[in-house]
């Protein structure tokens, strides 16, 4: 998720100057309450935000809740170095990025799985996979749909040299597929009713990666000193943030209508947006279908390889630096919380 | 400036640089600063020699700077070569000064960033955009004072001239151009850093190489090492830029400042 860059801009540049004023990081001591806890969120609708709305999370952690949006996972990653939220849910491409880069967070697990609220969309000259040889192919940079982009091409064996990727943001991707300057784009909701509605032709969806082992999702993060200094916080916006997913599974057209309502954005887009999303509970993500109970379960766990995927897929485009990626993402998954909030 | 005043500035300037120098490189050493935020000189090193050895997203670093400079030039070529007339013309006629300034003096401070949906849309996402935002808010810049520099040729060597019998592009060439030069150097010289520092927005539309380009997408990754170098190249560029400028303007007009 990407939104204008003038947003991106102004968030690198206040992360990088409050950085470098924020010196030493609030020391907390276990079992208290911090004064304010930031949670950082993406700028367009998710259903866990519907307790922004209303105030759930002020209530359940008895403190003062500030939030903190960001357009993209870039900026969120500034802002967690910048020490200026505490939580945030976002991609996993740049929280793979921020890991290898031994930015001090650590994983809470997957609220937000992309089913198929990310879909590549085309031209309808273009029948099938093999025609995007050759073609334009805009996606926003730095996202997860830039990594299943890739995805694609690598599944399939197609010849990725003959294939012009052009990194624009969903607005200027719309500009840019009106005027005729791009054959295809991997985008998200609400962006694609655009398109399909002018004409475009829906390729595939996220969720047709999964078989072959390709998972796009958003993951919870908090600061590792933190979640040291207030265990208890986090165990409580753990399953705070559950609640609010209970809450839009009882009654999607209802949060949707809220949500609407609270980011001025069309019903039909934000109700169309978060079923695209799959929403396993932080319970069953402790299984082996997902992150696995414990370190050691958790090596092999489907999750925690797809996300050394993405930080080796990150380390062959030349994002990242490979010697910087982590032995096993299991150790940057924070277990012990997940389990205290969610109790087999 | 004399000989030895420049070597005296020349001195200052390498005593000051490298004492930054060494105060970054050690406030990462002694862990006074997150290398995260600021990573030291020496990683920036590293990490300049890694992108020219292995390049950066499947570019070599000379790509990088090579397109960030041929974009800027051309913008700026083209900006001086419509600016200058646009300037001049509005320096001498009000009537064409009445016409055209409104639109300069609205477009001139407007953040380009913010012209960048609109460029996609009339001009799609090849180079020509990128060359024509950084082309837009250096050619304004040159406008404007170039308009300046005519304001303030002496109405009185323009009499002379013309009882001297000098006349239309005569009076222009002999009487005005003379003393507008040094001035239009200022306007250019200018306009070449505010041209510059557009290159970060232009290379937002669909660049997949170039400084800029560099820069903001590497920031995506938190590669603060990249960011920085980024920075230093794009900051010594421009001052290689600005040092050819002078250059160029001494040569041209050795008699600025001497009336």
């Amino acid at each position: 998720m990407v939104a204008p860059d003038i947003n991106r801009r102004r968030f690198v540049t206040l992360a990088a100057g409050a950085a470098a004023l924020v010196g030493a990081p609030e020391i907390g001591r276990a079992a208290e309450k911090p004064a304010v806890v930031r949670i950082g969120y993406l700028t367009a609708a998710r259903a866990w935000t519907i307790g922004m709305t209303d105030g759930s999370f002020d209530a359940a952690l008895g403190t003062k809740v500030e939030w903190v949006t960001f357009p993209a996972g870039g900026p969120a990653l500034s802002l967690l170095a910048a020490r200026q939220i505490d939580f945030a849910i976002f991609g996993i491409t740049p929280i793979a990025a921020g890991l290898s880069r031994k930015l001090p967070i650590e994983i809470l697990g997957s609220p937000e799985i992309v089913a198929t609220s990310e879909r590549l969309i085309v031209k309808p000259g273009i029948a099938g996979i093999k025609d995007l040889e050759g073609k334009r192919i805009a996606v926003a940079p730095s996202s997860t749909m830039s990594y299943a982009l890739e995805a694609v091409i690598r599944i399939n064996n197609l010849d990725s040299h003959s294939i012009k990727r052009l990194p624009l943001t969903q607005p200027d991707t719309i500009a840019a597929w009106r005027r005729g300057d791009i054959d295809a784009t991997y985008i998200n909701g609400p962006f694609w009713g655009e398109l399909l509605a002018d004409g475009g032709k829906q390729l595939l969806v996220s969720a047709d990666l999964q078989p072959a082992g390709i998972f796009v999702w958003n993951s919870a993060v908090v600061r590792k000193d933190f979640a040291d200094g207030y265990p208890e916080t986090v165990v409580a916006w753990l399953q705070t943030v559950q609640a609010q997913f209970d809450r839009y599974k009882a009654d999607p057209d209802g949060v949707s209508r809220a949500l609407a309502k609270a980011y001025g954005a069309p019903f039909e887009a934000v109700r169309d947006t978060l079923a695209g999303l799959h929403y396993p509970s932080f319970k069953e993500q402790l299984g082996p279908g997902y992150w696995g109970n414990n370190v050691e379960s958790g090596k092999d766990a489907p999750m925690v390889r797809a996300l050394d995927d993405v930080a080796k897929f990150l380390a062959d485009t030349g994002e990242i630096q490979r010697d910087g990626i982590p032995g096993s993402f299991a150790q940057t998954v924070n277990y012990d919380l997940l389990n205290k909030a969610f109790p087999a | 400036m004399n000989e030895g005043e420049g070597v005296r500035r020349l001195v200052l300037g390498l005593v000051s640089v490298t004492s930054v120098t060494v105060a970054w490189e050690s406030a990462a050493r002694y862990g006074l600063v997150d290398p995260l935020f600021l990573p030291p000189p020496t990683e920036v090193l590293a990490t300049a020699v890694d992108l020219l050895r292995h390049g950066y997203r499947g570019s070599p670093l000379w790509v990088h700077v090579g397109l960030s400079l041929g974009r800027a030039l051309v913008a700026f070529v083209a900006a001086v070569i419509v600016g200058i007339p646009l300037g001049v013309m509005i320096g001498i006629s009000p009537i064409f000064a009445g016409l055209i300034d409104p639109f300069v003096q609205f477009l001139r401070p407007l953040p380009k960033l913010a012209l960048i949906p609109l460029v996609i849309l009339w001009f799609g996402i090849g180079e020509f955009s990128k060359v024509f935002l950084i082309f837009l808010s250096a050619s304004l810049s040159i406008v404007v004072g170039a308009a300046a520099a005519v304001a303030n040729v002496r109405r009185q060597q323009i009499r002379a001239g013309k009882v001297l019998g000098a006349h239309g592009f005569a009076l222009f060439r002999h009487v005005m151009l003379p003393q507008m030069a040094p001035e239009l150097f200022v306007a250019v010289r200018l306009s070449l850093g505010i041209g510059w520092t557009t290159l970060i927005a232009a290379e937002m539309i669909a660049a997949d190489a170039g400084l800029g380009w560099m820069a903001v997408n590497a920031s995506a990754y938190l590669r603060t090492d990249i960011v920085m170098l980024g920075i230093v190249l794009l900051g010594l560029t421009g001052y290689v830029l600005d040092l050819a400028i002078v250059g160029l303007q001494r040569w041209v007009t050795p008699w600025a400042g001497r009336s």
